[in-house]
């Protein structure tokens, strides 16, 4: 089974997007930045769902490190945020785009549809 | 009541005019009298803060019209007279000097009594009137200026006032700090011959007095510069709300003293004003007059009178200017304000959403429905709110792309007739078009004729008979013209501008007030103008309502992105 983070310090968020992917996936999740990192490290998932307002480090600069690293520039990453107007930080740096983009609230059913989608071309 | 003093009589047979010194003098004037040397009615002028200057008659046409040529530029400030006690003597060139209105004012006696002191008494109040009435009217234009300029773009007609309001109102404090204060610096340098002119405003982040405008201050700097705690002399005028008059280092007003500190170098002359609200009592500003040239006389009290008059007037601008930079930054705090509130519940709304999702096969359908129902309704307000924040910015896009009318509309009338039918509304659908495919985003005009449906639909009262829904769409030369069309209550004469407005429902908040959040045709508008079309309503009140609106025709696709939107990750998303 292919495996997924969430990254995201909204704990109910966490669970019900938890609910829903374990049907198909193992997840595990994180609630901040340093987290995150922490976990990518030990857990090394096939994808990230990342949130970008996020305590201690946020997600614009997470990924910039994700990017950076030889070992995890190549994972795909969904962003799932609430904040209008945050497409442009992904952009400003080819290198940094990430692989796909949703506005909350979106359909979970879109959400999965697109992992799919990821998962396959890998 | 006016208090000039000061009185210079020129003449050069002086003997000749003792009389009418000592009737000046009896009537509180201080008199002084000068041949008609150059070198001489300087003098007396520095020496004595002459205010007012009479020529007397002894002296000759020509001498009086080069003196004039002179005095006039030289102290333009001062109040001129001329005085001919004998009218056969009256030597008609020197009366037309004063007529053709080369000089401020003109005095023609024929007896030394008390009717000269009486009327001259009256020319003075008059003249100081005028000036004081001129420079009323040349503030007041300024005034009218920071109006206009400053506000129109906020209540112009068509109200796309609220429209991209933060960049209107950026631009709006930016004139007001700046461009006002200048031209108010440069009229005052002008009308008193300053050398330096500086005006301070209060700024409530600083908790400080910031320079707005000078002249001859100081250099143009990097940071605003802030009131110095030592500038004791500003400071002393904050704190005891009183103006100073300062020369040659003694204080003149309010009492005479000599000052405690040193006074800028080179200053021979000053004034200092606090900008007092007349409501509050507080000091919203501080402004410095100054001369420092050692060929300019110094202030005088007529002067000094003068530029009180003209603080009022530059206090009650910038009392209005300070009433309004608090509206805007209100209105801006607002405007930020919905934007958290939208992204704030967007998380909660997500949580709902997958959690309704994922019990969606266990438990009844009925209860499934309203909830589905009512997540999407919250859904929904909530990108409205998105989309008004949007505009407020001046930022929403479409992207225009070929599209059929004729599906647009079907699918619209799909999704909604159900809902009319449910209110017993007919829908109707007219097509009066040659050419199909038209550039719009599909998605954007969707959300128009939703809006207006939605609209017709809500504001539909049962009791009508056969009520309908007209949708029509008309080609022509370079547009095509769509209307929605219901006999429903329709809209009175004077709230049809109102209607575009943000947040407005007509009719009243408790009884009449309709779900919603009364943004859909601020929304529509926007939209329809993104597209650059138009969109009117034509109304009669109990009986019908039709909005109408236009989108032109296009060669090919232009999409309208807005400026910050240059990697378009996808170009269905839009951004803030």
């Amino acid at each position: 089974m292919k495996k997924i983070l969430i990254v995201e310090d909204d704990v109910d968020l966490v669970e019900i997007m938890k609910a829903h992917l374990e049907k198909e996936y193992e997840v595990d999740c994180a609630y901040d930045g340093e987290e995150a990192l922490k976990k990518i490290e030990e857990f090394r998932p096939d994808l990230i769902l990342l949130d970008v307002m996020l305590p201690k480090m946020d997600g614009a600069v997470l990924n910039a490190k994700l990017k950076s690293n030889p070992q995890t520039k190549d994972i795909p990453i969904i962003v799932l945020t609430g904040k209008i107007g945050l497409k442009e930080l992904f952009l400003v740096n080819q290198q940094l785009t990430v692989s796909s983009f949703f506005y909350k609230p979106v359909l979970v059913s879109e959400i999965m549809n697109e992992i799919k989608k990821l998962l396959k071309d890998l | 009541m006016l208090n000039l003093k000061n009185i210079l009589l020129i003449s050069d047979q002086r003997e000749h005019f003792t009389k009418l010194k000592y009737l000046l003098e009896k009537e509180k004037y201080k008199v002084v009298i000068s041949s008609s040397q150059k070198k001489e009615i300087e003098k007396k002028i520095y020496d004595n803060f002459v205010e007012i200057i009479w020529f007397l008659s002894d002296l000759q046409g020509e001498k009086i019209i080069s003196l004039c040529r002179w005095l006039f530029k030289k102290y333009p400030n001062k109040l001129y007279f001329r005085w001919i006690p004998d009218v056969l003597k009256c030597n008609i060139t020197n009366c037309e000097v004063f007529r053709r209105g080369e000089c401020k004012s003109a005095l023609l006696f024929f007896d030394l009594g008390k009717n000269l002191i009486k009327r001259f008494k009256f020319l003075v109040q008059r003249n100081y009137s005028s000036i004081l009435g001129n420079l009323s009217v040349e503030l007041l234009g300024i005034l009218i200026q920071v109006s206009k300029k400053a506000f129109l773009p906020m209540v112009k007609e068509d109200m796309m006032a609220v429209s991209d309001l933060h960049s209107q109102i950026d631009l709006a404090i930016n004139y007001l700090n700046k461009e006002i204060g200048e031209k108010i610096v440069k009229k005052l340098k002008e009308i008193f011959f300053a050398d330096k002119v500086s005006l301070f405003n209060y700024d409530i982040e600083k908790n400080n007095y910031i320079l707005i405008a000078s002249y001859g201050f100081l250099k143009d700097q990097e940071e605003p510069i802030v009131m110095d705690r030592k500038w004791q002399l500003m400071q002393k005028v904050i704190s005891t709300h009183k103006p100073l008059l300062i020369q040659n280092g003694m204080i003149h007003y309010p009492e005479i003293k000599k000052l405690k500190i040193k006074p800028q170098p080179e200053v021979i002359s000053s004034m200092i004003f606090p900008l007092i609200t007349i409501s509050k009592k507080e000091v919203i500003g501080v402004l410095n007059i100054a001369r420092i040239s050692p060929k300019k006389e110094r202030f005088t009290n007529y002067e000094f009178l003068i530029a009180q008059y003209l603080v009022h007037w530059i206090t009650l601008i910038y009392s209005i200017i300070l009433g309004f930079k608090l509206s805007l930054e209100y209105a801006k705090l607002k405007s930020d304000f919905v934007s958290i509130i939208n992204h704030e519940l967007r998380t909660p709304l997500m949580s709902i959403l997958a959690s309704l999702e994922f019990i969606s096969g266990k438990i009844p359908q009925q209860i499934y429905s309203i909830l589905s129902r009512n997540v999407t309704r919250m859904r929904d307000l909530i990108e409205e709110l998105l989309d008004f924040t949007r505009i407020s910015k001046g930022k929403l896009s479409v992207v225009e792309e070929k599209n059929s009318i004729s599906s647009l509309i079907e699918e619209v009338i799909e999704e909604y007739n159900s809902l009319a039918e449910l209110k017993n509304i007919k829908i109707i659908v007219e097509k009066d078009i040659h050419t199909d495919l038209c550039f719009f985003d599909k998605n954007r005009m969707k959300q128009v004729l939703v809006n207006l449906i939605t609209n017709s639909i809500k504001f539909m009262p049962d009791e009508k008979e056969n009520k309908y829904i007209k949708i029509s769409v008309k080609e022509r030369a370079d547009e095509y013209v769509f209307s929605v069309e219901d006999n429903g209550i329709g809209i009175k004469k004077k709230d049809l501008q109102k209607i575009f407005f943000p947040f407005v429902q007509i009719g009243s908040v408790m009884t009449d007030h309709k779900p919603g959040l009364g943004v859909g045709l601020f929304i529509c508008r926007a939209i329809i103008k993104s597209h650059k079309g138009k969109i009117w309503v034509e109304s009669e009140y109990g009986q019908f309502m039709k909005v109408n609106f236009t989108i032109p025709k296009k060669e090919k696709v232009v999409t309208t992105q807005d400026i910050d939107n240059k990697n378009s990750f996808d170009k269905n998303q839009e951004d803030i």
